[in-house]
């Protein structure tokens, strides 16, 4: 199936949507730094601004924007100016925070997951939203059944973690 | 699991977030993608105007007359202008890496770009280093007719310290994009993994 990129919601729609979805996958994926969460949430729209020419269509607007979110994640920590970049933002986010997480009851699932080796975060982090294993698999590119094994073993860890 | 799910589904509405005008953020991208642009041909810009000052050095201000120190002169220019073709390239390759497609691929095509890199970094680099120094030392003679001795040696002692300078910095870069090459390697390999056993998921 082919389609115009025009058949994406606007920028707009789609940050207003999916940014509380983002930002908890980030939030997971750093293992609850909120700092870091916020800098990687703002580098992952960015980067589907970037994006929004190439879409095609082939995928839900939620597969693909997860599609970069798991991408981004993954190279975001091997850019080294990103790191530095990070570091010198630290302070800025401190006063100028745009998110507000009440209560930290949910800071030990945030960090068990961030516990997980980098693609298992990001594969449970999808099952725990509940997408389908094969929306996973269209995210992930690992075929569906070992998806499901590789499912069951970060579950088993995930709950040892916990 | 379903009790972790719906842990998972009000930590989320405990994420509130204020309504941040979503054009703030398109014009934070437009200027990291300047900057990045900038970033990226600032390198070029840099090699190019060495390589146009060195050329107009030899070409104006000290003219060498002898064969060798031509070759001299040549190698040195070449392998300025080998390195610029490079990092265009280079720019070429990481544009390519599409984050709107599944992580397989990404990953593939990141692996794909630090593993160009890690070619550039070996042989070429060597070869591009190799044709500065010959080049340098190509010119040497040529230049002690006209330099005293207390010159050339502090020439000499300068390009030494120089160069050791250089591939100092040059390892460290290599070494964190190798890292990087390393990591990624596994994840490609971790996401083509079948797994073993006969456990299913429930």
């Amino acid at each position: 199936m082919s389609s115009s990129p025009a058949q994406l919601p606007p920028f707009e729609s789609l940050y207003q949507q999916y940014r509380p979805m983002v930002l908890q996958v980030c939030l997971g994926y750093v293992q609850g730094d909120r700092d870091q969460a916020k800098d990687l949430a703002q580098e992952i729209f960015i980067n589907v601004w970037r994006a929004l020419p190439q879409f095609r269509g082939e995928a839900s607007a939620k597969t693909w924007i997860y599609r970069i979110t798991v991408n981004t994640c993954l190279m975001y920590i091997r850019t080294t100016r990103r790191k530095e970049k990070v570091a010198q933002e630290a302070v800025h986010h401190l006063v100028q925070a745009d998110w507000v997480e009440e209560g930290a009851m949910y800071q030990p699932l945030y960090q068990a997951i961030g516990k997980l080796p980098e693609l298992d975060r990001l594969i449970i982090m999808m099952v725990l939203d509940e997408l389908e294993y094969e929306e996973i698999a269209r995210v992930t590119g690992i075929n569906a059944v070992s998806l499901r094994v590789r499912i069951h073993r970060i579950k088993n860890k995930l709950r040892q973690l916990l | 699991m379903d009790e972790l799910s719906n842990q998972w589904k009000k930590a989320r509405t405990q994420l509130k977030t204020t309504t941040t005008d979503s054009t703030q953020l398109v014009g934070r991208a437009r200027q990291r993608q300047r900057s990045s642009q900038y970033f990226q041909l600032g390198n070029i810009l840099v090699l190019t105007i060495t390589l146009i000052g060195v050329g107009s050095f030899f070409y104006w201000v000290a003219p060498v007359r002898e064969v060798l120190s031509r070759v001299g002169v040549v190698c040195m220019l070449g392998g300025l202008l080998l390195r610029i073709a490079i990092e265009v390239w280079s720019i070429y390759k990481s544009r390519k890496i599409r984050l709107g497609t599944t992580t397989l691929q990404a990953t593939q095509e990141a692996v794909g770009y630090y593993s160009f890199r890690k070619r550039v970094h070996g042989p070429v680099t060597l070869s591009i280093v190799g044709m500065y120094i010959l080049g340098f030392y190509l010119l040497t003679p040529e230049f002690s007719l006209y330099i005293p001795f207390n010159w050339m040696v502090l020439m000499h002692v300068s390009f030494v310290v120089m160069a050791v300078f250089l591939f100092v910095q040059i390892r460290k870069g290599i070494k964190k994009e190798m890292k990087s090459l390393a990591e990624l390697i596994e994840i490609q390999n971790d996401l083509q993994a079948t797994p073993t056993g006969t456990e299913l998921d429930s």
